[in-house]
């Protein structure tokens, strides 16, 4: 009955359904992130209070969305392979650390520039600010445990149960701006409900660049992933079949 | 087997037993946390000025900070000895309940490094000039806010007591853990210094402190598993 469950996480079925499907991914991403970046940034009207600068939200609310939801990614799959072992769930968390990393440090960038002019300051230790930056470095933290061991295995089991204990940040983050009085607005103001607050002309745009960044993420989560997979799995049959057909095909051009 | 098994009383008492004399053998593991304290909050007046205004602003802070790396060095003590004698695959083969075995090992850790801590610190909170309504809740919030410390560094030593090298490795994974915990333990002191009640935020604290208390002893027997195989 599990027999499936198990073939999904086979990391060479991983490595051909990519292969087959990422074209795809890629090109819907870059028509969502082509339409939603111009229309977003270029055409839709500007804010009555914050002029043209709340701009920078089209870039800024995905990404520290995406940041948290990655980290909670990372998690599941770190259970994932703790509870049955399975390879490819501790390969896909691997992959998460450095783009979750990277995306919490976008977060918290744009929301620094945008708060130079909005707040002026560009820094302020509230709760929703400070959470996040503590996310930031459990990631570091999560990357430099991986890196420190020698064996893969332990390294892998390590890093799941830091990215476990590390999950009670998320609802931190989450519930910041309602549990505590911060200079960061709630989401009320941004949720779709609001429609007096966002028209669609607004939050379309964001839909747009929303989806687009996930596809973004997912790219570079899947390119990751299948380096680590060629990389572990170096010394089976079918990883020296693909390099002899590239170095084949490469001979054959030359 | 099991009808001379004691019984789970006498093994916790058992541990406590163990672990205080150990550390009373090897007084070094009293004195360096407790001594690394001192001096580090001697610096700051030496470094930063020694106008009482300025020392007032920083006390809690200055007390909490050097409190929580104390205790961060401190882990050390906590596995390393154990594990490089063997003692701790002994512990993890055990039959008794690793839960209540690894809390008791980290409650006498407390006992040694954080208790000697904890009554020092009105001492020094009155040598940088903190007002005396300060007091009582810095030591209330560092009696609640310690173990928690302790849990939350115990994971981070399980998990690195198998490689050489790890003492900025710990800093690097535990410190932001620790931040919830200092946010609210200074927050107790500021508040009372202006006359704001601080039982919400002591509660809060103790609120992290059962949730630790109750999850973590499974990530430290989780993370020891790891590193001893």
């Amino acid at each position: 009955m599990w027999q499936w469950f198990f073939k999904l996480g086979s990391p060479r079925l991983f490595y051909s359904m990519t292969d087959r499907y990422l074209p795809w991914l890629v090109w819907v991403t870059v028509f969502l992130m082509s339409i939603g970046l111009i229309w977003g940034l270029a055409l839709t009207p500007p804010d009555y209070q914050m002029g043209e600068n709340y701009r920078i939200a089209y870039i800024h609310v995905p990404t520290a969305t995406l940041a948290m939801g990655c980290y909670a990614m990372m998690a599941c799959f770190s259970a994932g392979y703790m509870i049955w072992n399975i390879k490819l769930a501790d390969m896909i968390a691997k992959a998460c650390a450095p783009i979750g990393a990277t995306i919490t440090a976008v977060a918290l960038a744009t929301g620094s520039l945008w708060g130079i002019p909005t707040w002026g300051t560009w820094w302020i230790w509230d709760a929703r600010l400070t959470s996040t930056l503590i996310m930031l470095f459990l990631y570091t933290g999560i990357i430099a445990l991986r890196s420190a061991f020698d064996s893969v295995d332990s390294g892998a089991r390590a890093c799941a149960v830091l990215s476990l204990v590390g999950v009670v940040n998320l609802p931190i983050i989450k519930y910041s701006v309602e549990w505590w009085q911060t200079l960061h607005q709630g989401s009320s103001s941004l949720s779709l409900s609001n429609t007096a607050a966002n028209p669609p002309e607004i939050w379309l745009p964001a839909f747009f660049v929303g989806f687009g960044i996930l596809g973004f993420f997912l790219i570079a989560l899947i390119l990751r992933t299948r380096n680590e997979i060629l990389l572990r799995e170096r010394r089976t049959q079918w990883v020296a079949e693909l390099v002899n057909a590239v170095q084949r095909r490469e001979q054959s051009n030359a | 087997m099991t009808e001379n098994r004691p019984g789970l009383g006498a093994v916790i008492a058992g541990t406590v037993r163990r672990e205080l004399l150990l550390a009373l053998r090897s007084s070094g593991e009293v004195i360096n946390p407790l001594m690394f304290f001192v001096i580090a909050v001697t610096l700051f007046p030496l470094g930063g000025g020694v106008e009482s205004s300025f020392l007032s602003s920083i006390a809690s802070g200055v007390i909490w900070v050097t409190a929580l790396l104390a205790i961060m060095f401190s882990m050390d003590n906590l596995f390393r000895a154990d594990y490089e004698d063997g003692s701790l695959e002994q512990l993890l083969m055990s039959p008794q309940p690793l839960y209540f075995l690894l809390l008791a090992k980290v409650f006498s850790h407390w006992l040694v490094a954080c208790l000697p801590i904890i009554v020092l610190a009105p001492v020094f909170a009155d040598m940088l000039a903190m007002p005396a309504e300060g007091r009582l809740p810095l030591v209330l919030g560092l009696l609640v806010g310690t173990p928690v410390l302790c849990l939350l560094g115990a994971i981070g030593m399980a998990l690195t007591v198998g490689l050489s090298r790890s003492g900025l490795l710990l800093a690097v994974l535990i410190l932001p853990l620790y931040i919830p915990v200092l946010v609210f333990g200074t927050g107790m002191v500021e508040a009372a210094m202006s006359s704001l009640p601080y039982a919400g935020l002591l509660a809060l604290l103790g609120a992290i402190l059962v949730l630790t208390i109750c999850l973590s002893p499974l990530a430290i027997g989780a993370a020891l598993r790891i590193s001893v195989n």
